[in-house]
């Protein structure tokens, strides 16, 4: 048992990654990078603790408890929504199951195994948030040195309950026959459940405290209360790190008690729901049934291709995420918007200045160049993705298929461009519908921003298709190296960016020689169908490369 | 017919096929063996068009690959030494999208689908993605897929390696009757004993170039060995 769950800790967290030569140095950088990146935040989160614990201290402010013990309730939280997608990682996508169940193992131990994979990553991120905050508390003189076993007790037992809920709730999604295992679906039900409590968060913090000291507390203590009943059984933790003596030790053997029978219930539900499946030989059967049969139909061969790339990009989470990651970034950016406007109680709105501003005699006044500009920013939704500069790199080896058929290389690429298109036209047609829906715009501004923008994306477009083609990146183990860790995405962009930089040059030149605005609109849209032209001229021979490609 | 004129291929400085002259006939099939990194795949990928060769021409059914690819490539089908696949479409899809490329009609297509499906054991499959499917199943995903257009020429790179026996005995009847109706079949394998049964020619490569060529008989000379001991010999002299 000691094997199985060294070795599931050294597969599940990498391990063999910092002993080894080369990969030691990558993951190192990757590391301090990381850290280098969440530092600021971090760094934030303790200043606040500081700041809290000394204005407690020097106020004989009595929220201590409640800060520690808060601190633990939001750790338990964030285990929770980050365990979801760890917990879908480490049992749903394990590849290891061939080799783990012929071994003489029983099968809540290869659960176990799995689970406590997920247990050691959550654990490292309660610790990191918690210890700070106790540290204070116990400089402050809040607790003792006699306290500190059981907080670290606690701190222990901390990510079981919500490690418990995660594999548990997941298990239970995954079992829905046909839809459970859709990465699509875990995708979606992660982003609402961090939307929802992040939503959810602001709101509970910003509910109303009275002005009496007392009323502070009382408000506190029954807004943890409320999270404390997401997870029955955790109030024990937090009163195990404010009380002190026996009454401590009695809670954290309480808090022990429902942590063994989280585990417990977490263990019946993977072996039931996640292995027994696998040893009925039910998955295969529960796949194909009720599925309509596939049938032999010929479509044209563009088509075809438009058909098979539309069904690589949107059936694969990596790859559709980084494609439309623009557009995808939309719904966090209105609910980012929504949890500030509430937080500020409405003081903070962005939209609602820039809506002021839209009806201002200025605004009227330099209309198509501020027009220019929004257009250039709706398309960069559209064009700040891999669809097109990972197009060719995303099939990877598999391009030999395309390149044994008997399809010209330029019809390949002209299918890579159909099919981004048609994933990236609907949704830019929304975004052009909001901006005009926003704007005070009359009909021929409204397509003077629809035509630009779509100018704008679809030159963006044959720039990544002509760079993806000559310099493909075909070497992966994983879909979201080809997308992501892509340098022709990074090129692209940057290539994008020479004929933006020709659009304001043009701009400044038009506000230099104090051009009306037909002179402006003409002359701008006249350059970018030029440009268009020019580079689907270039990307033409570029289509070539394909040919040229050693696979 | 394939004819390999003079085809050299470097890969920096290692020479992987080195003046490769090599004529697979209507009506035979045609094995190609030789040990690892001999250039065998090169060669194949270099008939199919998958890679260009430094000198040197190849001739499909008289078609020159590298001057007109398009019309080559329709009297071929290919099935590469893995089966890297498009797992994010149904086997169903990924056949459609072949057979689509190779303009094969509706009529048609469903009829020999159904049959090569038929054959491999897959029809109750074909509507699963093919991330799910094992690695046998995906070789006969592409071999459906690679022989739905009926091209004359098959060009297999070990082509039997994941088949279950049953699939990879129906594949050996299907060279063999494929070649009998007078078109060619090349393929690679390691397999000698298939080699030695299934074969009508066989070419032998070491390092690049073809050390040698013939019917088994004339490979044997009159002696009464085998195309294992024989190749042995060859490789290990």
């Amino acid at each position: 048992m000691i094997s199985l769950l060294k070795t599931q800790l050294m597969v599940g967290l990498n391990i063999n990654a910092w002993r080894m030569g080369k990969k030691r140095a990558r993951h190192v950088g990757m590391f301090l990078l990381v850290l280098l990146a969440i530092s600021p935040s971090y760094g934030g989160w303790i200043m606040l603790q500081v700041k809290a614990f000394e204005f407690m201290a020097a106020g004989q402010v009595p929220l201590q408890d409640v800060q520690v013990a808060g601190t633990f309730a939001m750790a338990m939280m964030m285990a929770l929504l980050a365990g979801v997608p760890v917990v879908y990682s480490t049992l749903l996508q394990s590849r290891d199951l061939s080799i783990l169940l012929p071994l003489p193992y029983r099968p809540w131990q290869i659960v176990s195994a799995k689970l406590l994979v997920t247990y050691v990553i959550e654990l490292i991120a309660c610790v990191a948030l918690c210890i700070p905050t106790y540290a204070l508390y116990v400089r402050h003189g809040f607790a003792g040195p006699s306290d500190i076993p059981v907080a670290i007790l606690a701190m222990l037992l901390l990510p079981v309950l919500p490690v418990a809920v995660a594999s548990t709730v997941s298990l239970l999604i995954a079992a829905i026959p046909g839809v459970g295992r859709n990465r699509w679906l875990w995708v979606a039900l992660v982003l609402t459940a961090m939307l929802s409590l992040s939503l959810t968060l602001s709101v509970v913090s910003s509910g109303g405290a009275g002005s009496e000291m007392t009323d502070v507390v009382r408000v506190r203590m029954a807004q943890m209360e409320r999270i404390g009943r997401l997870f029955p059984g955790a109030a024990f933790g937090f009163r195990a790190v404010t009380s002190h003596g026996w009454q401590a030790w009695t809670q954290i053997a309480a808090f022990a008690g429902t942590a063994a029978c989280y585990a417990g219930v977490a263990l019946l539900v993977g072996q039931t729901l996640y292995l027994g499946p696998i040893l009925r030989g039910d998955d295969g059967k529960r796949r194909r049934k009720g599925r309509k049969p596939a049938l032999a139909v010929q479509t044209g061969m563009l088509r075809s291709l438009v058909n098979k790339e539309i069904a690589c990009v949107l059936r694969d989470p990596s790859v559709a995420m980084n494609s439309l990651g623009g557009y995808i970034s939309l719904p966090i950016l209105v609910a980012t918007y929504t949890v500030m406007k509430v937080q500020s109680k409405g003081k903070v709105d962005v939209i609602g200045q820039l809506m002021a501003a839209a009806h201002s005699p200025a605004f009227q006044e330099h209309m198509p160049y501020v027009l220019t500009g929004i257009a250039m920013g709706l398309a960069a939704f559209g064009t700040g993705s891999s669809l097109f500069s990972a197009s060719y790199s995303k099939d990877g080896k598999r391009l030999w298929t395309e390149k044994c058929l008997p399809i010209p290389p330029l019809t390949i690429m002209v299918g890579k461009l159909v099919a981004g298109m048609a994933l990236v036209l609907p949704l830019h047609g929304l975004t052009v519908g909001l901006a005009v829906a926003m704007l005070p715009l009359h009909g021929l501004a409204w397509l003077y921003l629809a035509a630009l923008s779509t100018l704008i994306i679809a030159y963006c477009s044959l720039i990544g298709l002509a760079v993806d083609c000559m310099r493909p990146k075909l070497d992966w183990k994983d879909t979201v190296q080809a997308v992501k860790q892509n340098l022709n995405v990074v090129l692209s962009m940057g290539l994008g960016l020479v004929p933006l930089a020709l659009n304001v040059g043009l701009l400044v030149l038009c506000a230099k020689l104090g051009q009306p605005a037909g002179v402006v609109y003409t002359g701008v849209i006249a350059l970018n169908v030029g440009m268009l032209a020019g580079i689907a001229w270039l990307a033409r021979r570029a289509a070539g490369a394909l040919d040229r490609l050693a696979l | 017919m394939i004819e390999i004129r003079g085809v050299r291929k470097t890969y920096g400085e290692h020479t992987a096929v080195d003046g490769l002259n090599l004529e697979v006939r209507d009506g035979e099939i045609f094995g190609f063996i030789g040990p690892n990194g001999a250039g065998k795949t090169t060669t194949i990928k270099m008939t199919v068009g998958l890679l260009r060769p430094e000198a040197g021409a190849v001739l499909v059914n008289g078609i020159d690959v590298a001057a007109d690819p398009l019309r080559a490539k329709m009297e071929m089908g290919y099935v590469p030494d893995t089966p890297d696949v498009y797992e994010k479409l149904t086997g169903m899809q990924f056949i459609n999208f072949m057979s689509d490329a190779y303009q094969v009609p509706t009529s048609l297509r469903a009829d020999r689908v159904r049959e090569l499906a038929g054959a491999f054991e897959l029809t109750d499959a074909l509507g699963d993605l093919i991330e799910s499917y094992s690695h046998g199943m995906r070789q006969k995903a592409v071999l459906i897929a690679a022989l739905v257009h009926q091209p004359r020429v098959w060009v297999l790179d070990e082509p039997l390696v994941g088949l279950d026996p049953k699939a990879a005995f129906t594949l050996k009847a299907m060279m063999r009757r494929h070649a009998d109706g007078g078109n060619s079949v090349f393929f690679s394998t390691h397999i000698l004993e298939v080699a030695e049964k299934l074969c009508d020619r066989v070419g032998i490569i070491v390092k690049g170039k073809l050390v040698a060529c013939g019917t088994l008989d004339e490979l044997r000379d009159g002696a009464s060995e085998t195309l294992e001991s024989f190749f042995l010999d060859l490789i290990e002299p």
